[in-house]
């Protein structure tokens, strides 16, 4: 939960000015489509996809859609 | 997918066919496994295995008759092995213990009764089998011991307490004997034989050879006199009654063992008989076998087989473990042993390609193989070394069609080398033109995708060499073959580059097709047969090389890489050696040349379905020798000097200026591939034909850092993509920002991949400290 | 939470780095990864019902009772929960005391002959040990002309094939479409309703490994579920799917 707290003061929307919050994001692979929390801007909804889990949990999550 | 395709490809691969030794002794004794354990010492598994096929394991290792000798792979390099000696050595050293055999004899007997008649090795056998499977066996023995005709064998050659101890197992099963019981005795008050086969449901002649021929035991006999017996259930005319053993063999020398095996075959013809299933159905013949093993023999050296230190002629633990040592652990694995890929698997294309099959059929609807299926080469080495022809290239090809089919090809695997073909099929490259000053071509010069990626200077020198060497106009084609398409099993696509490619080439009218390639050439010969088609090796070969050719290059020893697309192809071998030659370097042969060559790790896009075998295949090929290596094909020049290996492209022979960096001239990224493709199309329509063409414009200025140009080339992400992000950010103002490192962070997906970049302006342009992707996309709501 | 209990507790033989896994996903339930389609399925299949205000209707392997809880605030039914597992019916009465939770087997109902208008059974027949016997019950208590709505993986097959599954007197485990009809007719059902809801499950997996990383453990409890083992190993086209169905006790048994 700290890191969450931490992380949520180190990412700025630029274009808004304001800090990402928790908000639900929709995801789509291959056909699937599948709601995950993320952070992103509470105003334009820009999203913020850290490369711990674009090269973790969201590419077993590709891997789990290519083969099935 | 066809179980029948599945059956025939198995059916080529030999690796579990047992080996000679198992396969010429009538009972399979699993020799091979009981020899590796003695080479250990281990003398109890090796007591354990033999004692698995022969029920009187002391009596067998003193008295067999050893066909497996004659069958042992190592009587081709000098004696076969002493498989019996050193069985005896096991016995000695480990007395096999009863307590392996009495498992399940808890439960009622069955119903049915069953006579041995003879209480030799065959009956014996027949008769401890049968107990085993829980029928009530009754053995009639004239004389008053077991054993039969062993009692005539010396003592010093079987200690008659072996004989007493292997038979002592009888003592805890329920079978009754009745010894001095001569069946069918004249005079006797013994029941007659036509008696016996009316009170049991079965019986068991084993009675030897004499009292086979002086009883009368009411059988059918064929000319000779001898009992007709069925060689397949050892059935006699009576249908109740089966007969095998020494009676069989009358005349021919004493075989212990194919009594034993009789007794086995009697044993189980009886079971299904007394369960009335068919004797004959799914059943072969019993005793030796011929092999389909193949085992490899070259360079083995030839070693006498040990010879026993004692009087008595047995060896010691020591020398049995020394004999041991020279048995050759038969097996096939030829593939295998050359191929990486194949042996990464840890298993062999028999199960491999039932892996395949399991993997196209779904398990739970989670497909297993699909990486194994993907990062096959498709070199076809595997097929040459096969004693049986098996091609996992096929097998992998074939099935990555299917899977693009049904759908169920995973994107990730080829999407990069596919856009990077499109990319070479675009118009930043394609081109098709005659040569300047000519409205017709009798040939077109074909460089390849990755030629003009990696050396685009030497297209221009051969493009301009060619035109004046040749006459008639040589025309120039620019563009990709499709194999990326062919070798991921995108069948429709590669139709369709094909086609284009065939209509370009019909609109210059149809020349003939030099192709600088060898993987092109393979795509064009195999799937273009109207297109005359010749590897500029050939060529060259023939029509010359340009006068200075060579004079920046030293003459040396290089060692030929042969490109697997052109294994089969003794010609462009025989071409890129002579030119060799010609520029007077010495040709080393490395022991995989030819038609034993193994791929670059380019072949069937293995290097981006699996990295880590691709790095296995290369180390491997460039640890083959020191030498620097000679290539005629760019992807596997490139491969090798990727890994450190010193290796020239053959153009580089013949063009090439600065010697010194030629060998270890660092192969470009991809993001250089596709600018050099494109830069060498603009330069070609500048300086050949004439045409200012406006190159393609960097409109914005990035600064990336030899680590991050690593991580992009890592992550494949080309400069082009890392571009696009930032000026797209620049212009919309969607950024975020990271208030650590006060990095912009920004991400857009062009086509199917999301790509993110960490940047941070400077003066003009743009530094890049990162840069990732992924292919879940982001749904904007 | 209906999916992760019976995770949990059908699956004898799990590792217990499974059954913490399983454990964790129950105390942090996930947002929305409550079974495939989660109560967007469920509304979907309610409404294909047509149950009026205040029907009785029995959720099959209710679990903590989400489920219920829905039908009875959100769609003004009169429902109840059956479970086999009294630890998660707990749960749910220590969420929602209101709740009518009821420890059962669905192989022995503690219903009156026809005295039920709906059952639905949301990714919880496949896991029963007897479903002909589930079904038994299930055509017992529901009242003449009563819904039964099912959803539950199955196994896709290639229809040239279909013939050649040996599933042959298997009572717990995934099923073909073939052998479900089979059974569902064999109880006296008309099949009102069929739909592939593949697409469902699919997004399941998904929200799975965002959440958790790793399928493993799903792939092996579906495995586990697999009674005939055969199946996976037999050289058939399949593919694991997921369904909806809607199914009518006949009027005149």
């Amino acid at each position: 939960m700290s890191k969450q707290a931490s992380e949520q003061q180190k990412i700025l929307c630029e274009k808004c000015g304001i800090y990402l919050t928790l908000g639900k994001v929709k995801l789509a692979y291959l056909g699937t489509t599948f709601p995950v929390e993320l952070y992103k801007c509470p105003q334009c909804g820009l999203v913020h996809i850290p490369e711990e889990l674009a090269k973790g949990k969201m590419q077993q999550a590709e891997e789990g859609l290519e083969n099935k | 997918m066809d179980q029948q395709l599945l059956r025939d490809r198995e059916a080529k691969c030999i690796q579990d066919q047992p080996p000679g030794c198992t396969a010429g002794c009538p009972v399979h004794v699993d020799a091979r496994g009981m020899i590796a354990a003695m080479q250990k010492g281990d003398c109890a598994e090796g007591v354990a295995l033999f004692r698995k096929a022969v029920p009187f394991p002391r009596i067998i290792s003193r008295v067999c008759d050893q066909p497996c000798q004659s069958a042992c792979k190592r009587r081709e390099v000098d004696e076969s092995i002493s498989i019996n000696a050193l069985e005896k050595v096991c016995v000695e050293q480990h007395d096999p213990s009863s307590k392996l055999v009495i498992i399940a004899q808890k439960g009622a007997l069955k119903d049915k009764k069953a006579a041995v008649v003879g209480a030799g090795l065959s009956g014996l056998t027949a008769a401890l089998e049968l107990s085993l499977k829980g029928y009530k066996v009754t053995v009639f023995e004239a004389t008053d011991r077991l054993g039969g005709s062993l009692w005539t064998i010396s003592e010093e050659k079987l200690p008659r307490q072996l004989i007493i101890n292997d038979f002592a197992i009888f003592e805890q099963l329920p079978v009754d004997i009745h010894y001095n019981t001569a069946i069918g005795a004249r005079g006797g008050s013994v029941m007659s034989f036509a008696g016996l086969y009316e009170d049991f449901d079965a019986v068991f002649i084993g009675v030897g050879c004499e009292e086979a021929h002086s009883i009368d035991l009411g059988l059918e006999r064929d000319a000779d006199g001898q009992i007709v017996i069925d060689p397949l259930t050892l059935g006699t005319s009576q249908p109740k009654v089966f007969a095998g053993g020494s009676l069989r063999r009358c005349g021919t020398d004493r075989s212990p063992i194919s009594s034993i095996s009789d007794g086995r075959s009697a044993a189980l013809s009886m079971d299904r008989f007394f369960q009335d299933v068919s004797l004959t159905a799914n059943r072969d013949i019993a005793g030796p076998i011929k092999t389909a093993l193949y085992t490899n023999i070259k360079g083995v050296k030839p070693q006498p087989r040990v010879s026993p230190s004692a009087s008595t002629g047995g060896y010691t633990k020591e020398e049995a473990a020394q004999e041991a040592g020279r048995c050759l652990s038969c097996e096939c694995l030829e593939c295998v042993k050359a191929c990486k890929y194949l042996e990464h698997y840890g298993s062999y294309p028999k199960k491999y390609a039932r892996e395949v099959y399991n993997n196209l059929s779904i398990v739970m609807g989670h497909h297993h193989a699909n990486k194994m299926i993907n990062s096959c080469s498709l070199c076809g080495l595997c097929e040459h070394v096969c004693p049986g022809h098996l091609d996992m290239g096929e097998i992998c090809h074939n099935a990555r069609q299917r899977m693009v089919k049904k759908g169920k090809m995973p994107p990730s695997t080829h999407d990069f080398a596919l856009r990077d073909m499109q990319f070479s099929n675009g118009n930043d490259f394609t081109l098709c033109r005659h040569q300047p000053g000519f409205t017709a071509s009798k040939v077109v010069f074909f460089p390849s995708c990755q030629l003009a990626a990696s050396a685009p200077q030497r297209v221009k020198e051969i493009y301009e060499f060619l035109c004046a060497q040749i006459d008639g106009g040589v025309g120039l084609m620019l563009g990709c073959c499709g194999a990326p398409a062919n070798w991921a099993g995108q069948e429709e696509l590669f139709q369709a580059t094909m086609q284009e490619l065939e209509h370009k080439w019909r609109d210059l009218g149809s020349p003939a097709m030099i192709t600088a390639c060898p993987s092109c050439f393979a795509m064009f010969k195999h799937y273009a047969p109207d297109m005359p088609v010749e590897l500029l090796w050939t060529v060259l070969d023939r029509v010359g090389l340009p006068e200075s050719a060579g004079a920046a290059v030293t003459p040396q020893k290089l060692a030929i890489h042969d490109s697997c697309t052109t294994r089969h192809e003794g010609q462009i071998q025989d071409s890129v050696r002579r030119i060799l030659h010609k520029l007077g370097h010495q040709v080393e042969e490395l022991s995989g040349n030819r038609d034993h060559t193994t791929c670059c790790g380019y072949g069937g896009l293995m290097i981006y379905a699996d990295k880590a075998v691709a790095h296995k295949v290369i180390a491997k090929r460039i640890e083959e020798s020191d030498t620097d290596y000679l290539a005629y094909c760019a992807m596997c020049r490139d491969n090798f000097a990727n890994h450190g290996k010193r290796v020239y492209h053959l153009l580089d022979l013949i063009f090439g200026q600065d010697q010194d960096k030629l060998a270890e001239q660092e192969p470009p990224g991809y993001s250089q591939r596709q600018e050099n493709r494109a830069k060498l199309k603009t330069a070609l329509l500048r300086d050949v034909w004439g045409e200012n063409v406006v190159g393609r414009q960097a409109n914005v200025k990035v600064i990336i850092a030899d680590n991050v140009r690593r991580i992009m080339e890592e992550g494949l992400i080309l400069v082009d993509d890392v571009v696009k992000v930032i000026a797209y950010a620049e212009e919309t103002g969607n950024k975020l920002k990271d208030m650590e490192t006060g990095h912009y962070l920004a991400y857009l997906q062009p086509l199917k991949v999301t790509y993110w970049v960490e940047y941070t302006p400077q003066d003009d342009g743009f530094v890049v400290h990162n840069a990732y992707s992924h292919r879940v996309e982001i749904i904007a709501e | 939470m209906s999916q992760w209990i019976k995770h949990e507790s059908i699956c004898p033989n799990q590792s217990k780095d499974d059954a913490a896994l399983a454990q964790s996903v129950i105390t942090n339930p996930p947002e929305g990864v409550l079974r495939p389609g989660g109560l967007r399925l469920t509304r979907q299949i309610v409404d294909a019902c047509a149950f009026a205000r205040g029907m009785k209707v029995i959720d099959l392997g209710c679990g903590t009772g989400i489920t219920v809880e829905y039908l009875v605030n959100t769609l003004g039914l009169c429902a109840a929960g059956v479970d086999i597992s009294e630890e998660r019916l707990q749960q749910g009465r220590a969420r929602n005391a209101g709740l009518r939770l009821i420890q059962a087997a669905g192989e022995a109902l503690p219903f009156a002959d026809s005295s039920v208008d709906g059952i639905l059974a949301e990714c919880s027949l496949s896991v029963m040990q007897d479903l002909p016997q589930v079904l038994a019950e299930i055509a017992r208590v529901l009242l003449p002309g009563g819904k039964l709505a099912v959803t539950d993986m199955y196994v896709r097959l290639d229809s040239v094939l279909q013939t050649s599954c040996t599933n042959k007197g298997q009572t717990v485990g995934i099923r073909n479409y073939s052998e479900l009809m089979k059974l569902f007719k064999g109880q006296g059902f008309k099949i009102l309703h069929w739909e592939d809801q593949t697409a469902f499950l699919k997004e399941f997996v998904a929200m799975y490994i965002m959440e958790h990383g790793s399928a493993e453990a799903l792939w092996q409890c579906m495995l586990n579920r697999q009674q005939d083992k055969q199946l996976s190993r037999q050289s058939l086209k399949s593919d694991l799917g997921y369904f909806a169905l809607i199914a009518e006790k006949c009027a005149d048994r």
